[in-house]
């Protein structure tokens, strides 16, 4: 088929298109595919990139179909709503690139690749919080005010009513007794 | 989603559709229905036996036809890159038209300074030109924007600053049948001023309109 008789054809289905002719619409959908993906692809080298381009003229060509006028060829009014979006697209890419930085890291939540371990950290703070809660309720409160919320002494005293000695003696007995249930050696 | 999905999902749901007419009878269409709005006023407000004699002067003449002919042009020019496939060089008609306006309105305001002396440079009753230009110019500016929005234009800042020069023109010409008298230095400057707010006016309100 010669390109004429090609454009003809494609013409020829717009316009039925244009009509109401769902079937028809489908078609030329289809067929036009191949010729819209080469253009795509002389301005975006990604196939993804490409593919997005073509949606983007499909769905196009679909808002402005009142445009095309069947007394011309089709493919030059094509061509040119391809164009436009491909240029369109490489624009918006500069744009974005010219505002966003790449970080290879940014998938992780630390910069540490050891705080990463996330499965085994909620593991291990689960058992720890066992643990913990298996405490007498002296040591278990000293604890939590002075290591888990990280209060002064002091502050914890005045929470807490102990004194800050006693809030000591827990604390080392906490630790001690978490050592112990964790297998850690005295 | 996938291409074909698309394509499933825009063929199923299209609906008939009605075609736009040729640009060119569009573009006419709408000079016509403008013609019939300015005839008006015209007819009924201005001294036409003062703008007969007016246009009697050879620059004049070529002012007024300068600036109709950029008016024209500009949206002629407008409506053929407002559909796809049309060529950019649509772009390029108004251009000698303006360009010849901008040069014989230098020309007759150097011409009658020296006859003005201060009264070139003073600003005057001036603010009429310009609040005409604005008058006439924006409505025309939304009204041309109204229909050329029809054809959802792939580039509508282009479409935007051609129509936004020919609406240009278009006001320049109907003021000249409410000015009688010689443009001097500040009616220049007041009427480019004007008209620079009607194509900024078209670019920031009418391009996203014709989006």
């Amino acid at each position: 088929m010669t390109g004429f008789e090609q454009d003809r054809l494609w013409s020829g289905w717009m316009a039925a298109a244009q009509d109401g002719d769902n079937a028809a619409y489908a078609r030329l959908l289809r067929e036009i595919l191949p010729f819209l993906r080469v253009l795509a692809r002389r301005r975006c080298a990604d196939p993804d990139r490409a593919e997005d381009v073509v949606q983007e003229v499909l769905l196009t060509l679909h808002r402005v179909r009142h445009t095309y006028d069947p007394a011309r060829p089709f493919t030059p009014w094509l061509a040119a709503i391809c164009d436009r979006r491909s240029i369109d697209a490489l624009r918006k890419r500069v744009r974005h690139g010219a505002r966003e930085t790449h970080d290879e890291r940014a998938y992780e939540t630390f910069a540490d690749p050891r705080a990463n371990k996330d499965v085994e950290a909620s593991i291990e703070a689960e058992a720890l919080q066992a643990m913990i809660a298996e405490l007498p309720p002296g040591q278990r409160e000293a604890l939590e005010l002075v290591k888990v919320k990280e209060m002064s002494l002091v502050e914890a005293s005045r929470v807490s009513g102990q004194s800050v000695g006693a809030l000591k003696v827990s604390v080392h007995r906490a630790i001690k007794a978490l050592r112990l249930k964790a297998g850690a050696p005295e | 989603m996938n291409t074909d999905d698309l394509i499933a999902e825009l063929s199923s749901t299209a609906t008939p559709v009605r075609r736009l007419a040729p640009p060119m009878a569009r573009a006419l269409g709408w000079l016509a229905a403008i013609a019939v709005l300015a005839a008006v006023p015209i007819v009924l407000r201005s001294n036409l036996p003062v703008f007969a004699q007016r246009a009697a002067d050879p620059r004049m003449a070529i002012e007024l036809f300068a600036t109709l002919a950029t008016g024209v042009a500009g949206v002629i020019a407008a409506f053929h890159l407002s559909i796809p496939g049309r060529s950019s060089a649509w772009a390029w008609l108004p251009a000698p038209f303006a360009l010849l306006w901008v040069v014989v309105s230098g020309v007759g305001c150097l011409q009658f300074l020296p006859e003005q002396e201060q009264a070139g440079w003073a600003l005057g009753q001036r603010h009429y030109c310009f609040f005409f230009l604005l008058g006439v110019g924006l409505p025309l500016a939304g009204l041309l924007v109204l229909v050329l929005r029809r054809a959802h234009p792939l580039q509508p800042r282009l479409v935007a600053s051609v129509g936004a020069l020919g609406v240009a023109g278009l006001a320049a010409f109907i003021l000249q049948f409410f000015h009688p008298f010689d443009i001097t230095v500040m009616d220049m400057a007041t009427h480019l001023v004007a008209l620079a707010i009607l194509v900024g006016f078209l670019d920031l309100v009418g391009r996203p309109a014709l989006k």
